[in-house]
């Protein structure tokens, strides 16, 4: 018994929302897991980013007790221009209906999930990454060794961050990447008009401009800007807060009336990377550690939480059938068919992205018709919506897992 | 006295005993296969039993027999089930391996060098009651007297136990999918695993069975999903098949 009491059911390595879902899952299935954090807190409170969260990640969530206050999405709108003195060339307009009654997204401030996932886990388990020397294995488990000559020994060993190069050497994995030059400058507005609940995305010369609904504070209206610009452009900006505001103001006074920001701006530099090469089974990647995409389908944070409902799947047959997690069909199928679907995912905004940078003649009439067209086609518009929301797939069951009753004999 | 055991499979199976928990090494067909193995067998027992499905333990009190546990890749599942298991294997190195994994995971586990024969033997003098379930799993094929391995199981089986299966056909396609494909074409197995003549049919083995007072309740082919690397229950059991036999008053 003195050697298994010594093994980790699993070592996380990371930090932020894909760390922080990871351990709680670990509290609900009682595993014992051990954490390796950069020893900076996720939690800064000056980050006005805010998440687009699909309907699938509001119940992974909900399956973790975690629950969030959100500004429920009732109406998405797409626009070719349509913003300030831009003329609209075509649009793509979703609503309720279009996703069988349910709403359409769920819209809530990175900072407040933190802040919920940081109530949710036990204090005390995280060890510092730097302090990793090298990590080796056997059939059986992974050894963690640290610079003080302790050797930790865990079943499985998940990444959530970009792996830091000393990991890329060990693992012998590298990334594939692709710099846009376009950074995105994030911020949240307070503005004079109400915005109903709806999400709009304009794609206007420089990169798409997103206006996400937040919830009211203090009957206060607030939205959260994701505005991309050619990076050149967002550091100008960036350095003239008064610029960026009379900016915003000629942009969004139809949509939003006066607008003030009130938390950001801030920029973020736009890049796409997957990672590349085999590792063994029992190394697992979910989140960043695995991808990073252009956020124009807000999709980065909703595909890492795919990542963990798959992996709780697996989890969770592992449970029921009393074996090792590397061997259930669940943990096979995330190996196999969930990293081709993030890699498409990955794809698919590049592809988006380059079609609307794009001022070809050619592909400018293709996108607006296309964009048209769609929209008059609710058959098309329902899949693209299910989709966004949570993949057409059948897999996983997205965190059941947490509702499984554990060991009460 | 007269043996199941073919002494060329229990040289064979010896070389390979330290690969049994390895699940990249020479049993790795048998890992990708468990879990599907698991939660036919765990549904079947639950079902006949009557037990509790929420428990982490439900076959609390019930005693298993594992026949040809090799290194316990069933024997510890059942025992965290709450199973009172007992593996045998006519490979010593096998039982070797099984006992210092379940020692190591902290299981107890009642593992014996023996084979079904010498089991009830030693079991008639000690005038044990026998198991309330007896799984058969992938040994089926691999023994040299059918018969007489079929009646010793049931002997070792309680009235109304219970024995779950699973082999290999004897068809063509059993031959070009399980001998040719998977040991010489794809390398899932050493070459000389299996000896095609050693499958049974489904209606072979019925007839074995019935001469045994065991009665067929329950039969499914096993099929091999490429995409998701993973197995599931079929209706076709033209290569290997699956099922559950009940021990019927004679």
């Amino acid at each position: 018994m003195e050697e298994i009491d010594k093994i980790y059911d699993f070592a996380i390595i990371g930090d932020g929302i894909t760390a922080g879902i990871m351990k709680s899952m670990a509290e609900s299935t009682k595993s014992k897991y051990v954490c390796f954090t950069n020893g900076k807190a996720a939690h800064n409170r000056k980050d006005p980013r805010s998440l687009a969260l699909s309907t699938s990640t509001i119940k992974t969530f909900n399956t973790l007790g975690v629950k969030l206050k959100a500004q429920k999405v009732k109406k998405m709108s797409i626009y070719e221009g349509g913003l300030g003195s831009i003329r609209e060339k075509s649009k793509l307009v979703f609503d309720m209906k279009d996703n069988d009654g349910d709403y359409l997204s769920y819209i809530v401030k990175r900072n407040e999930i933190l802040e919920i996932l940081g109530k949710n886990v036990r204090k005390g388990h995280a060890r510092k990454i730097s302090d990793i020397l090298s990590i080796k294995k056997d059939n059986k488990k992974i050894f963690i060794n640290m610079n003080n000559g302790e050797v930790i020994s865990s079943k499985l060993l998940i990444f959530t961050n970009k792996l830091e190069n000393k990991f890329q050497k060990i693992l012998k994995l590298s990334y594939r990447e692709k710099h846009y030059d376009q950074h995105a400058i994030v911020a949240t507005l307070l503005h004079e008009k109400p915005h109903k609940g709806e999400a709009s995305q304009f794609f206007i010369k420089g990169g798409p401009f997103a206006l996400l609904p937040l919830l009211s504070e203090k009957k206060k209206n607030l939205t959260s800007l994701i505005w991309t610009n050619p990076s050149s452009t967002a550091k100008e900006l960036i350095k003239s807060p008064q610029m960026i505001i009379s900016r915003l103001n000629e942009l969004c006074k139809n949509k939003l009336g006066l607008v003030e920001i009130i938390e950001g701006p801030k920029s973020f530099p736009l890049i796409k990377y997957t990672l590349n090469g085999n590792s063994d089974d029992r190394f697992i990647f979910a989140g960043d550690s695995i991808r990073s995409m252009h956020p124009l389908l807000g999709q980065g944070w909703n595909q890492a939480i795919r990542d963990l409902a798959y992996i709780s799947d697996a989890f969770m047959e592992s449970q029921r059938l009393a074996t090792e997690v590397i061997s259930v069909p669940s943990f096979r199928a995330y190996k196999r068919i969930r990293l081709i679907e993030g890699l498409g995912m990955v794809n698919a905004s590049d592809l988006i992205n380059n079609i609307y940078e794009s001022d070809g003649t050619l592909l400018k009439g293709l996108r607006r018709n296309a964009m048209n067209i769609i929209n008059k086609v609710d058959p098309v518009k329902k899949l693209l919506i299910k989709e966004a929301s949570g993949g057409i797939l059948k897999r996983p069951s997205l965190g059941k897992a947490f509702s499984v009753k554990k060991k009460n004999d | 006295m007269r043996s199941t055991v073919d002494p060329s499979e229990i040289e064979f199976f010896s070389k390979m005993a330290e690969e049994w928990w390895n699940p990249k090494g020479k049993f790795k067909p048998i890992h990708k296969l468990n879990p599907s193995r698991i939660e036919y067998i765990k549904e079947k027992i639950i079902d006949h039993y009557d037990l509790n499905t929420s428990s982490s333990k439900p076959f609390k009190n019930l005693f298993l027999l594992d026949v040809g546990c090799g290194g316990g890749l069933l024997s510890e599942p059942m025992a965290k089930f709450g199973a009172k298991v007992t593996g045998i294997d006519a490979a010593e190195k096998n039982i070797k391996i099984a006992s210092a994994h379940a020692m190591a995971s902290g299981l107890e586990i009642n593992y014996r060098h023996s084979t079904a024969e010498q089991l009830l033997k030693k079991l008639r003098t000690e005038n044990d009651i026998g198991f309330d379930v007896i799984l058969n799993m992938e040994v089926i094929e691999h023994v040299s007297d059918l018969n007489l391995f079929i009646e010793s199981c049931a002997k070792l089986l309680k009235k109304d136990g219970m024995m779950i299966f699973s082999t290999l056909n004897r068809t063509t396609i059993s031959y070009c999918l399980a001998i040719v494909g998977a040991e010489y074409i794809l390398g899932w197995l050493p070459k000389g695993t299996h000896d095609w003549k050693k499958f049974v049919t489904p209606s072979e083995l019925k007839i074995s069975f019935r001469s045994n007072d065991l009665k067929i309740e329950d039969l499914h082919g096993m099929k091999y999903n490429p995409i998701f690397d993973s197995w599931s229950l079929s209706e076709d059991t033209n290569v290997n098949y699956i099922g559950k036999a009940l021990k019927i008053n004679s």
